[in-house]
């Protein structure tokens, strides 16, 4: 049997990511007057914290520990809408760890450099068009196809340009990445790196979803209309009930892919892919009934319910989109 | 969070199939009322003198004492294996008859009921629903006067599944003031033999008898056969409904699990009136790629109600969280089993099949409580908003 039922070393992960981050990243710092806070600050810090190496060994500057305790981490990163360079930053550590290159893996994840996350074709091969997700001139690079995994340094980048991003809350960048110039590449085949990767995705797709639940009920129960709050109304607290449902669910089922993908089961990849279907479907979904369920309010730049929705669509495309995901999921022999 | 099925679990599983495959029935279930009584008897009688009845339930009342994973290892099998329907005669009896009495019964009440479901001698109903207490179900008005050492009971049920095939039912009564709601239910063992009981079979939209009317004329029951206490029958009602809600999904769940692979299979094939394979329309992809991630992710969610009762941790009013996307998850492989089967789903003799998976889904969303007072369920108590 899967046990996904958390233990209390588990559970205090959690709560310290979320009081930290509720503390140092509230939502509100992305409201237009928002006062900048200092990002190179709080990734320092995130990382004397040890949650970019975690999983990695101890001579890689890790704690030992592993992909579940990352895919707590990389929730609470969802629900407060963390740059997905921090992935980049987990995933770099992991990539010079597989290449037997602790010293690399050590700075990669100390903290002091951003970065960037690339979204490529899952088929690309030599000079790849790629978008960046919170590149910053100079800086490094991780990006996969479905071949393998690689870090790359700003020169692999050609050609780049800013463009401005849909979600607002991360900088975006288009370029074309020379896949043979990395300075580290991990094929898949040789590293459950890929796997692992997409397991984080679909828990920050969860926790998209799950707070964007959790700001929706809590609207839900002090905004009045009619006389009662309007979590009274049926038509709110069902569709209250059905975002509950449908992050439990992807959360459940993402728990079974990260249990599943660590023991290298036969069906890893029908779980994690399974995974990644439901909570872009959650987080989508919730983004858009938590926009509804505001109001007028919902629709403002200032009301932070809104980046639940732009984000899922960064990590859903990072996975690959529904219809390829959802052939993927297809493609899986049934259980034996 | 823990990886892997053990040595141990792993071994049962394949004790499991090996005497599923030896011993499941080789005949059809029955179509007759009749027939259908002493083919569920004699199949869970079989799975008794095998060891497999009551895997979780205590020894001291002839079940095995072993744990939830195992009993939800022996229901993955059994679906696996295409043994009779999950949903015969005893299905109620296993799945939260017996587990209310083992929660909430007395010992005499245990000891004399459960060896008699585990062994295939006695199956049981719920009579709850009446005609105008359906989802208020708290407004129910079959009355039960108290006489001497008996309850006699007065008044109407409906929609009790195989009524007509069980020997004893959960009933639920008023015995408080007419408008004393929850606060006034007793719920009480009722032997179906009784005199003054009328059964009245209704025939659904698929053509079959799953539900009856049933009438109480001054019915006696002994007081004995109360479980909590007078008046104190909502309660009971609670955990029967925790049951039914929760782990009584895992065997139509993993039907599901069946059903997805098998629907697949289907889609894959090219239509006989022609054209390409259905799946290879993005639009059925989605759906049913979407289909079988959310039957998995059912399964996800048995794990962890197995392992939070294997840990001794109450999940409260998350167990309730099940029975929803259940009934939604099934209804929507029936409408797109329909989608994909085409014309052929227009006759039951063509795809008899998934004409029954599609007409049958839609009660998912009825028994056990109505998709939408599940909603106001978890709006309410897991999410705390107003009533
Ligand atoms: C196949 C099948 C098997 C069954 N087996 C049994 C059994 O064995 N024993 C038993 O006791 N009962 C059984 N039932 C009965 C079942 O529990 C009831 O049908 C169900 O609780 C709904 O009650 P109702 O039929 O009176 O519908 P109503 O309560 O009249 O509901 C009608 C509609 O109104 C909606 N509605 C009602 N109240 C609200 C509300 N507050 N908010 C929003 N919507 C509301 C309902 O969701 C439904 O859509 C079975 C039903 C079916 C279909």
């Amino acid at each position: 049997m899967w046990n996904i039922l958390l233990n209390d070393d588990e559970a205090m992960i959690t709560e310290s990511v979320r009081a930290f981050l509720s503390a140092e990243m509230p939502l509100e710092r992305l409201r237009p007057k928002a006062v900048q806070a200092d990002w190179q600050a709080i990734r320092r810090n995130m990382a004397e914290l040890g949650w970019f190496a975690v999983g990695l060994s101890e001579e890689c500057g890790g704690a030992g520990l592993g992909l579940v305790e990352e895919m707590l981490i990389q929730r609470e990163f969802g629900r407060y809408v963390v740059s997905p360079s921090t992935l980049a930053i987990v995933l770099a550590g992991h990539i010079c760890s597989a290449a037997g290159d602790p010293a690399r893996a050590v700075e990669a994840t100390s903290g002091e450099a951003a970065v960037g996350l690339a979204l490529l074709h899952p088929d690309a091969r030599g000079m790849a068009p790629a978008y960046l997700f919170d590149w910053q001139e100079g800086g490094r690079i991780v990006a996969w196809t479905d071949a393998g995994i690689g870090l790359f340094p700003a020169a692999a980048l050609s050609g780049w340009r800013p463009e401005e991003a849909m979600d607002d809350s991360l900088t975006l960048h288009s370029g074309t990445l020379a896949l043979d110039k990395a300075i580290h590449w991990i094929p898949a085949r040789q590293s459950p790196l890929l796997a692992r990767a997409r397991v984080l995705i679909a828990a920050a797709l969860v926790g998209l979803a799950d707070h964007a639940c959790d700001l929706t009920v809590a609207y839900a129960k002090i905004r009045e209309q009619f006389g009662s709050p309007i979590g009274a109304f049926q038509a709110v607290k069902h569709r209250c009930a059905d975002m509950g449902v449908r992050t439990r669910l992807a959360w459940y089922q993402t728990n079974v892919a990260c249990l599943k993908t660590i023991a290298e089961a036969p069906d890893a990849a029908l779980q994690t892919d399974s995974a990644l279907l439901l909570a872009a479907e959650a987080a989508h979904e919730n983004g858009r009934a938590g926009i509804q369920m505001h109001g007028g309010i919902g629709f403002q730049a200032e009301c932070d319910i809104h980046w639940f929705m732009k984000r899922a669509h960064v990590y859903d495309q990072l996975a690959g989109g529904r219809l390829a995901l959802a052939r993927s999921v297809l493609s899986y022999p049934p259980a034996a | 969070m823990q990886c892997a099925e053990t040595a141990g679990l792993k071994f049962f599983r394949e004790e499991v199939r090996e005497w599923l495959h030896a011993n499941k029935p080789k005949e059809d279930r029955p179509h007759d009322f009749q027939g259908q009584i002493a083919f569920d008897r004699a199949w869970q009688h079989t799975q008794f003198k095998g060891g497999w009845a009551g895997i979780s339930w205590p020894e001291e009342y002839g079940g095995r004492g072993l744990l939830p994973s195992q009993q939800l290892i022996w229901c993955e099998e059994y679906v696996r294996a295409r043994c009779p329907v999950v949903h015969d005669s005893f299905w109620l009896s296993l799945n939260h008859a017996g587990p209310t009495l083992i929660a909430r019964g007395t010992e005499e009440q245990k000891a004399f009921h459960l060896p008699q479901i585990l062994r295939g001698e006695k199956s049981w109903c719920q009579g709850f629903s009446e005609p105008n207490a359906g989802s208020d179900l708290a407004s129910l008005r079959t009355r039960g006067e108290i006489d001497g050492d008996h309850l006699v009971v007065n008044g109407q049920k409906i929609w009790t599944t195989n009524a007509h095939l069980s020997d004893y039912q959960e009933l639920l009564v008023r015995t408080g003031a007419p408008d004393s709601r929850h606060r006034g239910l007793t719920w009480i063992i009722c032997d179906m033999r009784t005199p003054g009981i009328d059964i009245r079979p209704i025939k659904a939209l698929d053509g079959h008898y799953h539900n009856c009317e049933v009438f109480y004329d001054s019915v006696r029951i002994p007081l004995s056969n109360v479980v909590g206490a007078i008046d104190g029958g909502w309660s009971v009602t609670m955990t029967t409904f925790g049951f039914e809600r929760g782990p009584a999904t895992f065997g139509g769940i993993c039907e599901m699990i069946v059903l997805i692979d098998d629907l697949i299979a289907l889609a894959r094939q090219s239509p006989p009136w022609g054209g390409p394979a259905p799946v290879e329309d993005g639009a059925i992809a989605v759906r049913l790629g979407e289909l079988r991630a959310r039957i998995e992710s059912l399964r996800a969610m048995m794990y962890l109600l197995v392992a939070s009762s294997e840990a001794g941790v109450d999940l409260g009013a998350e167990t309730s969280f099940l029975h929803l996307p259940f009934g939604e998850t099934l209804q929507a492989l029936g409408r797109l089993a329909m989608d994909i089967a085409g014309p052929a789903g227009l006759g039951r003799t063509m795809s008899p099949h998934w004409v029954a998976t599609y007409l049958n889904s839609f009660c998912a969303t009825l028994a056990g409580g109505t998709a939408e007072i599940l909603r106001n369920v978890i709006g309410e108590r897991l999410l705390g908003l107003p009533r």
